[in-house]
């Protein structure tokens, strides 16, 4: 398991909730824009659930 | 009463400076020393006294901190100064004036007009005294030594004898926990916006592994960025 990336509590995407992802799941970084080696609902049915 | 400032002649004031003025007074006349032990015996001394709050919190505070050190009866020395205060009426009310001069003109003895005779916080001079300090140290080493029944039935004699006085520290102790948990909260609720980190990624391992062509490296990675799928879903924002 690599580093985690802690995703912001105030996004739409987010449900108003911390979450996880490892870094392992970046694919590439391209200007302002980071991108998984998943889809998106693969990475939210993946995510972890920051208490 | 409002934010108007007390009045100098007012009673609250007044009691606020003489607690203030005759805190080092009190220093000399109970022979408690300046050091920690001495201040936290006194200031139990001065809860009992003035039934303030703020003393009861440090002295507490001072008998919590103290908790682990057996080499000296700490605690006790604390309780001690809060039964003596208990014990001598209201000295704060007490004036300290020069002596009285006599019917027939003459000074009275010494002795007798000690600006502290009345609070009677020596318990005698020389060796009466020393006897009694030591008395103050061993007899408590003593009961710790003690067989355990013997210690549990004192506890039990003791705690029925000092009952009103354990309600009373019990209510302070209750006020000075509360305060202290929400002091805690706050200073908490402080260090994690102080202390929130930079970046949004929390390290966990920090050396990548070998072979891992994949990785990216952290510094690659800012706050507010878009996280988006390989389907170019919106996942979510990189955290501040």
């Amino acid at each position: 398991m690599g580093a985690d990336i802690e995703l912001a509590k105030f996004d739409m995407g987010s449900g108003f909730k911390h979450h996880l992802i490892p870094m392992t799941w970046v694919d590439h970084v391209e200007d302002d824009k980071l991108y998984l080696n998943m889809t998106k609902d693969a990475a939210k049915a993946a995510w972890t659930e920051k208490h | 009463m409002g934010t108007r400032e007390i009045d100098e002649q007012h009673p609250y004031a007044w009691m606020g400076r003489r607690t203030r003025d005759v805190h080092d007074i009190w220093h000399i006349l109970s022979g408690y020393h300046r050091d920690a032990l001495g201040e936290a015996s006194l200031v139990a001394f001065s809860f009992a006294q003035t039934g303030g709050l703020g003393w009861a919190l440090i002295a507490l505070g001072a008998a919590f901190k103290a908790r682990g050190a057996r080499e000296y009866p700490f605690i006790k020395s604390i309780w001690q100064g809060y039964r003596r205060g208990k014990g001598r009426g209201l000295a704060a009310g007490r004036g300290l004036r020069a002596p009285d001069v006599g019917a027939a003109g003459r000074r009275a003895p010494a002795a007798e007009h000690h600006p502290g005779h009345g609070l009677q916080f020596d318990p005698g001079a020389g060796a009466q005294r020393h006897a009694a300090q030591r008395r103050l140290v061993v007899a408590p080493l003593l009961v710790q030594r003690a067989a355990r029944p013997l210690a549990s039935s004192f506890e039990t004699v003791f705690s029925a004898l000092v009952r009103p006085n354990v309600v009373r520290f019990s209510a302070a102790f209750a006020w000075a926990s509360a305060l202290a948990r929400a002091l805690r909260a706050l200073l908490r609720l402080i260090g994690s916006v102080i202390g929130k980190p930079q970046h949004a990624f929390l390290v966990t391992q920090a050396q990548p592994t070998a072979g891992d062509e994949t990785m990216i490296q952290a510094s690659e990675i800012r706050e507010h960025m878009e996280v988006l799928g390989s389907d170019g879903g919106h996942v979510g924002k990189v955290d501040t």
